[in-house]
């Protein structure tokens, strides 16, 4: 029987690609499906900055491919949206901004050439915050992004429109980046899987940069298993990227159904579970009980140096971006919102020894969690202490009553791998009694992001969190 | 520099002009209150990092090495 549109879009992406490998559903009716969702849900998530019309003669070329026997893989055929700060050739790439407006790219971003060469149909340019330096994605040239689950609420950021496109089921997958959380934050906040790699993992080159020593890319899905899937397209190293690893990749979809008995699950209480929304600790201590009755293990551990991580985030990702938009932060500075212009200009001001020290903070901590990453597998704990705000808000409260600036209180987990250069993937875990999601974090040891996705795919065959549709 | 009190408005120029960036009239004030608290913070992190016990760690500094 013929699926229709809505059921075509509520696929995962690895039920859609069995069902186009095996000629049951056409590429074509999966981006009728995408852009029939993004036409019903873009007025009021402006989640999009760009639509691809021209997405459906793609298909049509993709239907000629697979029907002649010409199948590429796991993507041919599947509608996929790209943050607008990954470059496309010959196609406008703002970076969610005024300054980079009118920019076409010549080429693609090593990223988007290998999903393309993988037969995937891109479907659009998400929304961001402006230049990725920012948590909400209000954005004020291109619309403010709004949460799926509820519209009154922000989709975090810096993806927070990619977060909402996958969420909202306007694609099958969509790919956001990572500095200090920009992908994991609005996989939490939307209920969705995302994965921030291993730093070198996966190619920068082509994306617009923000903070080049913490900058990465990484796939945002509805399960792990399609989070897993559009890894493998983009992973692995890249000539024409100088921080790119050697590591050699593997199939990170290889070891899903292995589940986690005597995997070494490490908690870190005093620092990742005692200020937190009751919600947020209640689903992740759920999780982790799920874990550990699929037979892993839990282990407190201590990292002395963990306090000042937030500190070192803040100078890095301000002193990094601001030497990037040195010139364009002179030349147009009004072209920037107010709170990217703001933090561009105090990036100038803090020192250099300052920014130093921060750099040296850095190797310290990533030498305690390798230590620790001797007698665990992974580490577990909330993706953000709170659950989505609504727009406009600057504050939060969780705990007390007591407000607290939200920039500091979203980072305020997400440091960790962004400071070491650990992989780690958010996980869908629960919903507090509003019915707004909650993800938790696991992280890994360097280019271990098999065993992160085998711990999270045990998580959802044992669950159905990642099941839930927002009702928009 | 007192770390106790908020930078004031002619110090944000001052930083701003050693920085050879012309700050608007009116940019300090959204500017200070967010550089003095960061600034709190990173001076606080400044002194852990000048302990003895740290004096062997460098920065995190990643070399790009050509291929052959």
């Amino acid at each position: 029987m013929a699926k229709g549109s809505g059921e075509l879009a509520n696929l995962s992406l690895a039920e859609a690609s069995r069902l186009v490998e095996s000629k049951q559903v056409s590429p074509v009716d999966l981006v009728d499906a995408c852009l029939e969702r993004i036409g019903a849900v873009q007025d009021t998530l402006k989640c999009y900055i760009s639509v691809y019309e021209q997405a459906r003669e793609v298909a049509k070329a993709a239907e000629t491919m697979i029907a002649a026997g010409y199948w590429l893989g796991p993507l041919h055929g599947l509608p996929i949206a790209l943050k607008d700060n990954v470059g496309l050739k010959g196609l406008r790439t703002t970076a969610g901004s005024k300054v980079l407006g009118d920019w076409i790219p010549e080429e693609d971003a090593t990223v988007a050439a290998r999903l393309r060469g993988a037969g995937a149909i891109f479907i659009g340019k998400t929304n961001l915050h402006e230049f990725a330096w920012g948590g909400t994605t209000d954005n004020p040239h291109h619309g403010t992004a709004r949460n799926p689950w509820d519209t009154e609420r922000f989709p975090a950021g810096s993806s927070g429109g990619s977060g909402a496109a996958v969420a909202a089921r306007t694609c099958f997958g969509a790919l956001g980046t990572d500095t200090g959380g920009s992908v994991r934050l609005p996989a939490a906040i939307n209920g969705i899987v995302g994965i921030r790699p291993t730093i070198g993992r996966v190619s920068n080159y082509g994306v617009i940069p923000l903070a080049w020593s913490m900058d990465t890319v990484g796939s945002m899905t509805r399960t792990v298993e399609d989070c897993a899937i559009l890894f493998n397209a983009i992973a692995g190293h890249d000539p024409r990227d100088g921080g790119s690893a050697l590591e050699a990749t593997t199939d990170y979809t290889a070891d899903l159904e292995k589940g986690v008995k005597g995997m070494r699950i490490g908690l870190i209480p005093d620092y990742f579970f005692s200020h937190l929304q009751p919600a947020v600790h209640d689903a992740v201590r759920g999780a982790i009980d799920i874990l550990v009755g699929l037979g892993a293990t839990t282990h407190d551990v201590t990292v002395e140096n963990i306090h000042g991580n937030i500190s070192a985030q803040l100078t890095v990702e301000s002193c990094e971006p601001s030497a990037y938009h040195q010139a364009w932060l002179r030349e147009r500075p009004g072209d920037y919102g107010e709170d990217v212009r703001t933090l561009l200009e105090i990036g100038e001001l803090i020192p250099a020894p300052t920014y130093i020290q921060a750099q040296r903070y850095r190797q310290l901590l990533r030498s305690e969690f390798l230590e620790a990453f001797k007698s665990v597998d992974v580490f577990i704990c909330p993706t953000l202490p709170f659950t989505a705000t609504p727009v406009g808000a600057t504050t939060v409260v969780i705990e007390n009553g007591v407000e607290e600036d939200m920039l500091s209180a979203i980072m305020q987990f997400t440091g960790v791998p962004s400071l070491t250069g650990m992989p780690s993937l958010v996980v869908p875990c629960g919903f507090d009694e509003d019915g707004l999601p909650v993800g938790m974090q696991i992280m890994g040891r360097p280019f271990d992001e098999a065993t992160l996705f085998r711990a999270g795919a045990a998580f959802q065959a044992a669950t159905e969190y990642h099941q839930r549709a927002p009702s928009i | 520099m007192s770390e106790s009190s908020d930078l004031s408005a002619e110090k944000i120029r001052a930083l701003a002009e050693a920085a050879g960036l012309s700050l608007e009239q009116g940019r300090e004030a959204a500017i200070s209150p967010i550089l003095t608290a960061w600034l709190a913070d990173a001076h606080e992190l400044n002194r852990k990092m000048s302990a003895r016990k740290h004096w062997a760690i460098g920065p995190l500094t990643v070399f790009t090495h050509p291929r052959k």
